[in-house]
């Protein structure tokens, strides 16, 4: 395996391990999410049709919104004595941090997305089970778009005033193309659509995700350099 | 004349905003040179005993 | 440290002076009334311009963002910013003129339109690029993120432009007006006001740029004397 896949895979590696020690910050993410999904119940007539048109946008936005809290801490936990700069020191290549944090956050968001679809069932009586196999390549998409851009802001808003409120006005509006592809994906499958028929958005999706990945890689250096 | 107010409202708005933008401009530069001019002066004095 | 004679801003600003004298004219005399729309498709010609002297400024601070970023030359960061700035103002006309013109036309003040929605996404990415640059205190670290910013930004675009796009046609309700076949005394008009905008675009930009000139000489010079 390249040296850099094996860098990115040791920070990956140290990231989980703190995550699996500490737990905070998934739980913290999971309670929001699941938050989210009860206070939107509250915006709808209950068993109401709109609630299950509203379905997909409402899984979205408590991930999104839940991945934005663990994303301001994904670099926060790295400035605690230092670690960013003992981070740079590594001979570990800028792209290949960039890609352990990613994946890092990437897995975060999709346990959460786990977590948060049996909230749906349960709470907006959304019948998921048929189409969870076709759900997962627009999850897949749309958690690795949201990591990548949200992993380079979040690195980008570590040193800045107001970090907290800076990190979503620089995330959301990137992220428009992906969410508007995530969103739609998940309600044509929802609806039953086969997957030949969101070819469109998965192409998009992918795109994207690919792009954004390649950007970061190459940009990350910049954001790192001090 | 249909829609003539809608016209007129933008037409203004544009106006009216590029106007505001370069007067800003122009207010600004005005104070920067000031405050360069007295500055060198000051320093022009301050080097010639 | 003398005052830089000003050629191009000057040379600019009058063509931009010229144009905008002429402009009315081509537009409310010359280009005839269209019939659906009325006075109201007037609109389009400053309104589209607009948008056009946007995109100029987007794309310049895109390339000067790359240029930056390579060769680390603190004057291309100052022309990536002072050209997302006049790109950003022209933005907000774009995003003001829009409902005007899609009220009477449309009979709503904002439809989810895949152009309107474009625009509407890239004046947040840009806002986010000057909220960025008041809030990092290090010069040098703001310039850099500035730069990464207006590169994914504008690398959005297309992204942004084809989810848009797609996403109407699930929304058939809304119809775009059609431009494309404009009749010559509109098309005569309606070239000589993007013409106007690109001389307005770069008069502006030119006076921005030597405003953050001075304002950098007159940072230097301070700095100087506190040494």
């Amino acid at each position: 395996m390249p040296l850099f896949f094996i860098q990115s895979l040791a920070i990956l590696q140290k990231d989980l391990k703190i995550e699996w020690r500490t737990r905070e910050r998934l739980g913290a993410m999971a309670f929001f999410a699941f938050l989210v999904v009860l206070i939107f119940n509250f915006a709808f007539e209950p068993a109401s049709p709109i609630v299950k048109t509203a379905a997909p946008g409402i899984f979205w936005i408590a991930t999104v919104f839940a991945g934005l809290l663990g994303l301001s801490r994904s670099f926060a936990i790295e400035k605690q004595n230092d670690c960013l700069m003992g981070l740079r020191l590594t001979p570990a290549d800028p792209g290949a941090i960039f890609l352990g944090k990613m994946l890092g956050n990437a897995i975060a968001m999709l346990i959460l997305a786990a977590l948060i679809l049996p909230v749906l069932v349960v709470f907006l009586n959304v019948e998921i089970a048929p189409a969870l196999p076709r759900l997962i390549l627009p999850i897949l998409f749309g958690t690795l778009g949201f990591a990548a851009v949200g992993t380079l802001f979040s690195a980008m808003s570590l040193n800045t005033r107001l970090r907290e409120a800076l990190l979503p006005m620089l995330t959301l509006p990137m992220l428009v193309p992906a969410l508007l592809a995530a969103i739609e994906s998940f309600r044509a499958v929802l609806a039953g659509h086969p997957l030949s028929k969101i070819a469109d958005w998965l192409v998009l999706g992918g795109a994207f995700v690919a792009l954004f990945v390649a950007a970061c890689l190459l940009l990350f250096e910049c954001v790192l350099e001090d | 004349m249909q829609h003539l107010e809608y016209m007129t409202a933008a037409y203004i708005l544009i106006w009216v905003a590029i106007l505001l933008y370069f007067l800003s401009l122009s207010k600004r530069e005005k104070a920067i040179w000031k405050e360069l001019r007295e500055l060198r002066a000051a320093l022009t004095k301050d080097n010639t005993p | 440290m003398h005052r830089r004679p000003y050629i191009l801003p000057f040379v600019f600003g009058m063509l931009a002076l010229i144009g905008l004298a002429i402009a009315p004219y081509l537009v409310f005399v010359y280009a005839g009334i269209e019939k659906e729309m009325g006075l109201a498709q007037k609109i389009f010609y400053y309104h589209v311009s607009s948008a056009f002297a946007m995109y100029i400024g987007f794309s310049l601070c895109f390339v000067f963002s790359i240029r930056y970023l390579w060769k680390r030359d603190k004057r291309c960061d100052l022309w990536a910013a002072c050209s997302a700035e006049v790109g950003l103002l022209f933005c907000s006309l774009v995003l003001l003129t829009g409902p005007i013109w899609a009220k009477p036309v449309w009979g709503a003040w904002w439809v989810w339109d895949a152009q309107l929605t474009l625009t509407l996404v890239l004046w947040l990415i840009f806002v986010a690029y000057f909220m960025l640059r008041t809030h990092i205190e290090d010069p040098v670290q703001n310039a850099r993120f500035r730069a990464v910013l207006g590169i994914v930004g504008f690398l959005n675009v297309p992204f942004i432009h084809y989810a848009t796009k797609l996403w109407r046609t699930h929304h058939p309700e809304v119809v775009r007006g059609e431009e494309i076949g404009l009749p010559p005394d509109m098309k005569t008009a309606f070239f000589f006001c993007v013409l106007t905008f690109f001389m307005l675009f770069f008069a502006l930009l030119f006076k921005r740029v030597s405003v953050e000139k001075a304002r950098d000489e007159l940072e230097s010079l301070k700095a100087e004397m506190r040494a």
